[in-house]
């Protein structure tokens, strides 16, 4: 079986405004193999977000196929696209998107309650503590997310990011609301996440956050100008 | 001042920029006011506003009651000569009038139409200050024997009938063959109380004595009449218990001495005239006031969820102005100006709208609202109006205005524009959901309640047909009498003549089923037992044209009508009732004669609008004199013009006329005219209800999903499918809705022990039946509410939800 996680194959997306079309991508072309950590950055409007957003399956492209573990999903139905970024795609949001009527356990739960498999209680209680003690917030999982700090918000997400076991975990922006103590924890637990084997796709427009990417992309005008790769 | 101006040319600025939320509002608050407008002032007139007669209040018209041995009532309805003498002999009203309702054909004139007549006393004038606009009403020259033929005209009656000519005074009017001199027309303004039927307008006042009642009824103390009236004003001082137990003494020791029926008794009840002319509306204005109201609060609970949107969508606005010193009063005032003026918008519309109720009203329902004739825009219509747009106004702005986190609002400014300055509780918002549904539900069951019963009445089996029959009632134009073997051969050789048609099947002497029964008083010979069935004179084509089946015994034979058999044919109801299982063949009664009246048949049962089926009923042979015919024809597309009877009766003889011609499907169809328009209000305020509660849930639900989007869009993210995204709306506004039933079960709960009596009818255990109905409509108007705003955001690319 091939490695290959993502691959976009001259992806465009054009926004139709009343009297004139933006591009936001102009052909991009992207391959993610397992085990890659990729950072795309790139200035303010050069298409970044949008980028994320296709991978994501949360915005649909306008021109191009993408492949997730090979399998087309450029043209998919509602229900099929929300089962694939349940099964494979996992999020980390920049204002981390928990839901504060749900206890920190219930956030962490909620893509095994909509998965398809059908995991009974017991799994379910056994992969949030799993996923809660890996980022060390085991000891939070009744409370409610408004009476967590940002950064244990942000780690509450990652955990609810990796519960389901995606094959890759797309990150947007991950400090963008946080500390720099904070921002410095959560990048430190996506290093670590990468080096036992999670795939991680994320964009940032912060230099340093970038530099701890295996590869770096950058983003200008819609398309990939730049392809880094640390030594 | 000038301020104000600033406000409103602002807020009118403001407004224009919306002009959806202005249409929503107008379209929303004018219907719902109209009919708000138009109700209260029905609701003013029928329950404050005094009858237009001086000293209203002491205006009682008497009521003569035929008791039975054990007091029970067995009629409501005068004896001729017992009115007459009550008239004559009664000392507790210091002036009293008498009154028959009649109709009669004019004959003078070339369209010879049916008019309604009344023959009453010079008092009448008097007691209801007719004022006159042309000539003079009755004086003593026209009082009780004086036989003087003259004739007012009602003023309509004037302009309808003689197109309001001017020299109308001493003109000749010819009703029944008698010539009236026209002595006057009553004022425009006169409005004559409508005691015998709702609706029912005077066109010809004539004098007592002219009154069609026959030589021998006049004299006989044994039948009634439900066209006879007494009118009196109560002397001051008076007691009401001492004037009924006097006239009741003075009437029943008379009619005792007639030996009319041993046991048996008169008793006179005294009833204010409002009363009599109100009848049982008063009940039914204030359910009309009620459903209306529920109307309102809807309306207002949707308006008020658009204004607290408004509110939410200018925060940005608002934090500026707050910034820049505008109190929160000022906030207040630059709110009150903008619903002022669609109140007052909403309220003009609404007066248009009431205004075309009323001419609704006036046009359809005459016959069943009384004092309809009176509904007009007046001070009372006004003052609600300008009292209802300040309160509207006043609350739209308060509640608005209470959403306003002031501090926050000048926060929002200097920070990132979250927009926390101005929100919808949650509480508030299920609060409003609950509101909705629990007012909704309630007049959804109770107009289908009264749907379903009205529909029943219109549904339910006549048990005779009436396809291609008509009814042709005969009269005389003529002074001169005609004795009964006149009478007898000329009605033969019309009905000969109409029966010789080809288009005609069958020809049948007497009245139709739907033209209504006489109350006839019997007297059982073996038990002396007194009966009182509903009695109709036919003949032997008869149950046979209306295909009503006999079930036992014979019909009535045409030996039975030449002969004027004392023999009757009685319906199942009858022999049920007053044979208490015995057989009832062969039962014999009397009425009032030495004459023994045989029953010789049972046929089944009719349904008629309005009256039990278990009515009982009782045929006997028509006079072969009678006025009466019902024309069946071969087909029901090609019957006869009322001009195409006329030519044949005037070829017969030109002493007859045509008074009555009717097709019997119209006339049943007028019987049931109260349940069509029941079904017709009912079914058309359902559908507004659920429209406006639509509007207001849907208003609300989406508003709820506006702000939970974020939220759904990270499910979405996530990966949860569409059934998880609905499935989760609506089992959170579940709780609102099923709070919303159990608002409408105590609202159901008040309305009965509040008002027990008055809604007995409305709220019984009748409305099970249409509650699983209506909780289904709601439920789904509810999905619908919840559903439709969450399919914009999952239609869209999840990312567009989640910034």
């Amino acid at each position: 079986m091939s490695d290959i996680k993502i691959l976009l194959k001259d992806v465009k997306k054009v926004f139709e405004m009343e009297d004139v079309d933006t591009y936001a991508l102009r052909g991009v072309n992207l391959e993610i193999r397992a085990g890659e950590y990729v950072s795309i950055s790139g200035p303010s409007g050069c298409g970044k977000s949008t980028l994320l957003s296709i991978l994501g399956l949360l915005d649909t492209t306008s021109e191009g196929q993408y492949f997730i573990e090979g399998t087309d999903v450029t043209h998919l139905s509602i229900d099929e696209a929300a089962e694939i970024r349940n099964s494979k795609i996992g999020f980390i949001f920049q204002s981390f998107n928990l839901i504060d009527e749900l206890s920190v356990f219930d956030n962490v739960a909620l893509p095994l309650r909509y998965s398809t498999e059908n995991f009974s209680a017991d799994q379910i209680t056994k992969r949030v503590n799993e996923g809660l003690e890996m980022v060390e917030m085991s000891h939070r999982a009744g409370h409610q997310p408004n009476q967590l700090s940002g950064g244990q918000q942000q780690r509450i997400a990652i955990a609810r990011a990796l519960v389901a076991e995606p094959a890759i975990l797309l990150v947007d922006e991950p400090t963008g609301n946080l500390d720099s103590k904070s921002g410095d924890n959560v990048m430190a637990i996506l290093a670590d996440l990468n080096n036992k084997g999670t795939t991680i796709c994320m964009v940032t427009h912060d230099p340093r956050y970038a530099n701890m990417a295996k590869r770096q992309l950058k983003l200008f005008d819609g398309k990939i100008v730049m392809t880094e790769q640390p030594a | 001042m000038k301020s104000i101006t600033y406000q409103h040319k602002q807020a009118w600025a403001s407004l224009k920029k919306k002009p959806g939320f202005i249409v929503t509002i107008l379209v929303t608050m004018g219907i719902t006011l109209g009919a708000l407008l138009c109700i209260a002032t029905l609701n003013y007139l029928l329950l404050a506003k005094p009858l237009p007669y001086p000293d209203q209040n002491k205006l009682y018209v008497g009521q003569h009651l035929l008791q039975d041995p054990a007091k029970e009532v067995k009629a409501r309805a005068y004896t001729y000569p017992g009115l007459v003498y009550m008239y004559q002999k009664q000392t507790s009203f210091s002036k009293s009038t008498i009154v028959s309702y009649e109709q009669g054909v004019v004959t003078s004139l070339n369209s010879q139409p049916t008019v309604d007549t009344s023959a009453t006393t010079p008092e009448m004038f008097e007691l209801m200050n007719i004022q006159m606009s042309k000539g003079r009403g009755f004086s003593e020259t026209e009082g009780l024997n004086a036989y003087n033929p003259v004739a007012v005209l009602s003023y309509k009656g004037w302009l309808q009938y003689f197109d309001g000519r001017q020299d109308i005074l001493e003109q000749k009017l010819t009703i029944s063959g008698v010539s009236y001199r026209i002595i006057g027309v009553t004022s425009k303004s006169f409005t004559e109380p409508q005691l015998l039927k709702t609706g029912r307008e005077t066109a010809v006042w004539l004098p007592w004595d002219y009154n069609q009642t026959s030589e021998a009824v006049r004299k006989y103390w044994g039948d009634v009449s439900s066209s006879l009236f007494f009118i009196g004003k109560l002397k001051d001082g008076e007691q009401l218990r001492m004037a009924t137990q006097v006239l009741t003494d003075l009437v029943d020791v008379r009619w005792q001495q007639e030996g009319i029926a041993t046991g048996w008794s008169i008793r006179i009840d005294l009833i204010q005239m409002k009363e009599v002319i109100l009848g049982e509306s008063k009940t039914m204005a204030l359910l009309l006031l009620g459903g209306v109201l529920g109307l309102v609060l809807i309306a207002i609970a949707n308006i008020s969820n658009l204004f607290m949107s408004r509110t939410v969508e200018q925060q940005g606005s608002m934090s500026i102005h707050a910034a820049l010193g505008a109190k929160k009063s000022d906030l207040f005032n630059a709110m009150f100006a903008e619903t002022l003026q669609l109140m007052v918008m909403s309220v003009i519309i609404g007066l248009i709208i009431a205004s075309a109720g009323f001419y609704v009203l006036q046009t359809y329902l005459i016959d069943v609202l009384p004092r309809a004739n009176e509904l007009s825009v007046n001070v009372f219509t006004l003052g609600v109006a300008v009292l209802v747009a300040l309160l509207l106004a006043w609350f739209f702005a308060k509640l608005s205005a209470n959403l306003i986190n002031y501090r926050q609002l000048k926060k929002d400014l200097q920070g990132s524009g979250k927009g926390t300055g101005v929100q919808v509780s949650k509480t508030k918002r299920q609060w409003l959901i609950g509101s909705q549904v629990a007012l909704a539900t309630v007049l959804v069951i109770a107009n289908l309640s009264l749907f379903n019963k009205a529909m029943e009445t219109i549904t339910t089996p006549k048990g005779f047909e009436l396809a291609g029959i008509s009814q042709l009632s005969i009269s005389t134009a003529t002074s001169m009498p005609i004795n009964s073997a006149q009478s007898r051969a000329v009605m033969q050789e019309i009905i000969d003549s109409l029966a010789s048609q080809p288009q005609v099947k069958k020809i049948s002497q007497g009245k139709s089923p739907v033209s209504g029964y006489d109350i006839w008083a019997m007297k059982e010979i073996s038990t002396n037992e007194r009966l009182t069935p509903l009695g109709k004179r036919i003949d032997s084509n008869y149950f046979e044209m209306i295909g009503q089946p006999l079930v036992e015994g014979r019909n009535l034979t045409a030996d039975d009508i030449k002969g004027g058999a004392s023999v009757m044919v009685v319906n199942e109801a009858f022999a049920k009732s007053f044979n208490k299982g015995s057989p009832v063949l062969g039962m014999k009664v009397t009425r009032g004669s030495d004459s023994v009246i045989e029953v010789v048949g049972v046929v089944k049962g009719i349904n008629l609008p309005n009256e039990s089926d278990q009515t009982p009923r009782v045929y006997m042979p028509e006079r072969i004199s009678s006025y009466h015919l019902m024309i069946q024809f071969k087909n029901e597309n090609l019957v006869f013009t009322r001009a195409r009877i006329a030519q044949i009766v005037s070829n017969v003889d030109s002493r007859f006329n045509i008074f009555r011609y009717e097709d019997l499907k119209s006339l049943h169809t007028k019987l049931m005219f109260a349940e069509i328009t029941a079904a017709v209000t009912t079914s058309s305020i359902t559908l507004l209800v659920l429209f406006l509660a639509g509007v207001g849930l849907y208003g609300i639900l989406s508003y709820n999903i506006q702000l939970r989007q974020v939220e759904i869009a990270t499910r979405m993210a996530i990966g949860a499918k569409q059934k998880h995204l609905y499935s989760l709306v609506i089992k959170d506004s579940s709780a609102s809705i099923g709070w919303g039933f159990v608002g409408s079960f105590v609202i159901f709960v008040v309305l009965f022990l509040g008002f027990g009596d008055a809604v007995s009818v409305y709220i019984n255990i009748g409305l099970l039946s249409v509650v699983p109905l209506a909780l289904g409509m709601i439920v789904l108007l509810a999905l619908f509410a919840c559903s439709w705003p969450l399919r914009r955001i999952i239609k869209r690319p999840v990312i567009l939800s989640l910034q």
